[in-house]
């Protein structure tokens, strides 16, 4: 051992050295630090599982919002369309009772058209009757002479010879 | 107001005159005025006539014939009159 140049004490004393820092090391920094590495190794997992969920919680809420978005949209398009169709009804509802009226107006229209065309007839009617009488009595009163006249007040009492009486009031 | 008795009947009575009276007058119009034998007609078709009081009036517009007006009553024999029926035949008719 001496002619190789080891020092058994040296040796002894280095491995004795060796395992008494391997003890300590083991001791006071490995296990603390193997600790220590673990719990960082679990906080890790942890916030990795934390993020996990979260990011499962924004896919759900995204859906979510995604259904109610096109929840809304579906009954927004349905209440469009109802309110269209109710509003055509209405539409055709007033078309009708506005064709009505105008067929009512154009009917009291055409009677009272008759009406008034009959009305003017008879005015005229009458009219031309009293203008006729006028004329006549007009040229009775032109051409008759006196002695035509009295020929005929004569020939007028000598044909009447039962008379009625008409009571008139003079008032 | 009372009305004393005696003087309700007066006024009846004067009422009554005037009413007889009124009643016995006669007016004859005619178109021109009448002759004689023309008046002679008239009493020959209403006899009751002669004891009345007569008046006689011109009216051209009768053209001819006459009009008798007795009381209340009235006789139309003119021809204006005979006008005025045919205007309401015609206008009944038309």
């Amino acid at each position: 051992m001496e002619q190789l140049g080891l020092d058994p004490n040296l040796l002894i004393a280095q491995i004795v050295n060796f395992l008494l820092f391997f003890y300590l090391y083991r001791k006071f920094i490995a296990k603390p630090l193997l600790e220590a590495v673990d719990k960082e190794r679990r906080e890790e997992e942890k916030r990795q599982k934390f993020l996990e969920r979260a990011e499962k919680e924004e896919e759900e809420i995204a859906k979510k919002r995604a259904d109610a978005e096109n929840q809304i949209k579906k009954e927004a398009t349905d209440f469009l369309d109802k309110t269209r169709q109710e509003a055509e009804l209405v539409r055709q509802e007033i078309l009708t009772e506005a064709r009505q009226e105008a067929d009512e107006v154009k009917k009291k229209g055409r009677t009272l058209l008759v009406q008034e065309k009959e009305e003017l007839y008879a005015q005229l009617k009458q009219k031309l009757i009293t203008l006729s009488i006028s004329i006549v009595e007009m040229g009775l009163k032109a051409y008759l002479t006196e002695d035509a006249r009295k020929k005929i007040t004569r020939n007028i009492l000598r044909s009447s010879p039962h008379l009625k009486v008409e009571s008139k009031n003079e008032n | 107001m009372k009305i004393d008795a005696e003087t309700k009947l007066e006024i009846k009575k004067f009422l009554q005159e005037k009413i007889e009276e009124e009643k016995r007058k006669v007016i004859v119009r005619s178109a021109y005025p009448l002759t004689k034998e023309e008046m002679e007609l008239i009493f020959t078709l209403l006899p009751f006539l002669t004891k009345n009081d007569l008046a006689t009036v011109v009216d051209r517009t009768l053209i001819a014939g006459v009009i008798i007006h007795y009381g209340s009553k009235v006789l139309d024999l003119s021809v204006k009159g005979r006008l005025v029926n045919l205007k309401g035949d015609l206008y009944e008719a038309y």
